[in-house]
């Protein structure tokens, strides 16, 4: 049952003036986005059975994106949302692995889509140009009836259920492919609509790419409601302030990384926010210096979720707790059950810190048609984030880091987000990330890139990182103290938004710095 | 920089060093003075030491060498603090 395309087409039919979506200079009305839809759903099925559809899509045309991922749930197919920025090996691999036999591209990406044409795995995949409206080439029908004629019972052993897979960005190994049903989009819209108390007059801006499970939920929560989508095919600080204040945003649902970035604009310029409702940060939770902030200067609700990919939306803290439960991301939201497991993945007691491990009506079908990984994430019903965190007795959640991003030195696991929090109450740095450098006698050491607030101009980056030693020697036990401060104009991001560690480890490990040298010297000439 | 005001300099440094010793060491009840040696008398452990030398750089815009801190008098309070003194000059 196609429940989420019948759903758009029963919001169309009370909203079909209405406008859908906002994306740079172009509009689209309810009704204009269902007949794009209708389009491509023809175009589709002329193709092969919808059956056996698996449909690949590299856009970033809010439109295309749109109206294609509907049409892919009209006809109870696949849709594969990939990210342009992987290289075309990546790309090939990920499509592979998805069992891809469609990928519809935008002009833009038409060379990219040429090359890895070129890399010979691609033959059994008909690639369509998202500007080939008069229908499709002759020959990609055949090629394509043919290949699943090859194919078909490797194709009827398709799950049925599965709607849109995810191709995570796993920060080591290939990605990991995220498979959701239409049901389960539509119950992660529902429980954004109650959560944040979104009705059909808002306006909700999205900034992040529908390849990212955030970008998706972005999308089908205002078009399955009636509100009006506002899409920035990229980021930038200033676009989606302009965009914000332009377009009358009500519901923000933001990666703390952008939050991050636009926390000038956003102390600056309250007043012609006004129009936002609520904010919600997703991804990593935002320090509570500048939660504060944020909060006495746009006054408007402040919801800090935990979530992942594959279990959705599993905790919130609500605007009234902002302030009492500042360091926490809430508490489970209705029918989540919350768990922190040890390493022998028995439940710890309270405030103890451990896995985050997560009971969810919301989560994934699985890993497409990896049984193994599928079953290793899971643990009785549980699903294993991965990520670390604490629940205290009253039941709220907090978020300690991924399990992954603990920097081990001298033997001592340490959580840079601990860190991080206070080196962000410093009033002159806008931006940190802690990470640990490679070293031969601790195995790790610390250090942090911070970004200097803008606005100051008054001290320079040594008066600066000498007021940083003190606050970490004042507030930091001495292993969690970072040896030193790099101030760069910017960090890294991945194409999700979020700092990329990674590049950061890369960079600084590179200048191959002997951090413990003193220490031998002092202690063990 | 003349004797005199590397002697205030010289001080200046000595009380931050036993300022943060103070403030970072876990043992109780301690006295430290300019002959302390925060080595031997296992006043801060590795991860304190090492960034006590960290802050001092930044702090007073030196660079303490290996071969420096491999003095055994290093470990002393009161001549490290002349060190620095003397190479912010």
């Amino acid at each position: 049952m196609a429940i989420l395309f019948d759903m758009f087409k029963e919001t169309t039919q009370r909203f079909s003036k209405k406008i859908a979506i906002i994306s740079e200079e172009k509009q689209y009305s309810y009704q204009v986005l269902l007949e794009q839809c209708q389009i491509w759903a023809k175009r589709l099925i002329r193709l092969a059975p919808h059956e056996d559809l698996c449909v690949a899509l590299l856009t970033e045309e809010a439109i295309n994106t749109a109206a294609l991922s509907l049409a892919v749930a009209k006809l109870n197919a696949i849709c594969i949302p990939t990210n342009p920025q992987l290289t075309n090996l990546q790309l090939i691999d990920g499509w592979l692995a998805t069992d891809v036999n469609i990928v519809i591209y935008e002009p833009a990406f038409a060379h990219k889509i040429l090359q890895c044409q070129q890399l010979g795995q691609s033959q059994h995949m008909v690639f369509i140009s998202t500007d080939n409206v008069k229908g499709l080439p002759h020959t990609a029908i055949e090629t394509l009836q043919q290949v699943n004629e090859e194919k078909q019972n490797d194709l009827n052993n398709l799950d049925k259920q599965n709607y849109i897979i995810t191709l995570s960005s796993g920060s080591t190994g290939s990605p990991k492919p995220i498979a959701l049903s239409q049901q389960a989009k539509v119950k992660r819209a529902q429980q954004s609509w109650q959560l944040y108390q979104i009705q059909s007059s808002d306006v909700v801006l999205c900034a992040s790419p529908f390849f990212h499970s955030l970008g998706q939920r972005l999308f089908f929560v205002p078009l399955l409601l009636g509100c009006t989508l506002v899409q920035l095919k990229q980021f930038t600080p200033k676009a989606w302030l302009t965009a914000a204040e332009q377009h009358k945003v009500s519901k923000v649902i933001s990666v703390s990384s952008h939050l991050y970035a636009l926390k000038d604009e956003l102390l600056n310029n309250a007043n012609q926010l006004k129009s936002l409702k609520t904010i919600v940060t997703s991804s990593a939770p935002i320090d509570a210096h500048f939660k504060e902030q944020l909060f006495k200067a746009i006054g408007c609700d402040f919801h800090e979720m935990y979530g992942a990919s594959e279990v959705a939306t599993c905790s919130n803290l609500f605007p009234e707790f902002a302030q009492q439960k500042y360091k926490s991301v809430g508490t489970a939201c209705p029918n989540v059950e919350i768990k922190i497991l040890d390493k022998n993945k028995t439940e710890l007691a309270v405030n103890e810190i451990g896995e985050i491990a997560i009971k969810s009506p919301l989560a994934f079908n699985g890993y497409y048609k990896r049984e193994t990984l599928t079953n290793n994430s899971l643990h009785n019903g549980y699903f294993l984030t991965g990520d670390l965190g604490q629940i205290s007795s009253d039941g709220f959640l907090t978020y300690v880091g991924r399990e992954k991003d603990i920097i081990i030195s001298g033997g001592i696991n340490i959580y840079p987000k601990d860190i991080e929090s206070i080196i962000a109450t410093h009033p002159k740095i806008k931006e940190t990330a802690v990470i640990g450098l490679d070293d031969s006698f601790l195995g790790e050491v610390i250090i942090s890139v911070c970004v200097i607030d803008g606005k100051d101009n008054t001290s320079s980056p040594a008066e600066i990182e000498r007021e940083l030693h003190r606050l970490a020697n004042k507030k930091l036990a001495s292993f969690q103290r970072p040896l030193k401060y790099f101030f760069p104009d910017e960090l890294p991001l991945t194409a999700t938004g979020k700092i990329s560690k990674i590049a950061l480890r890369e960079q600084y490990n590179a200048l191959e710095e002997d951090w413990s040298a003193a220490l031998r010297a002092l202690f063990y000439r | 920089m003349s004797s005199v005001s590397n002697s205030t300099q010289s001080a200046k440094i000595l009380q931050f060093i036993i300022e943060y010793i103070i403030d970072s060491t876990a043992l109780d009840d301690v006295t430290i003075d300019e002959n302390s040696n925060f080595v031997n008398e296992h006043l801060l452990d590795s991860f304190a030491t090492l960034s006590m030398i960290m802050t001092l750089e930044s702090e007073f815009s030196v660079k303490l060498t290996s071969a420096e801190l491999a003095d055994e008098n290093m470990r002393i309070v009161g001549k490290l603090a002349q060190l620095i003194a003397n190479k912010a000059t």
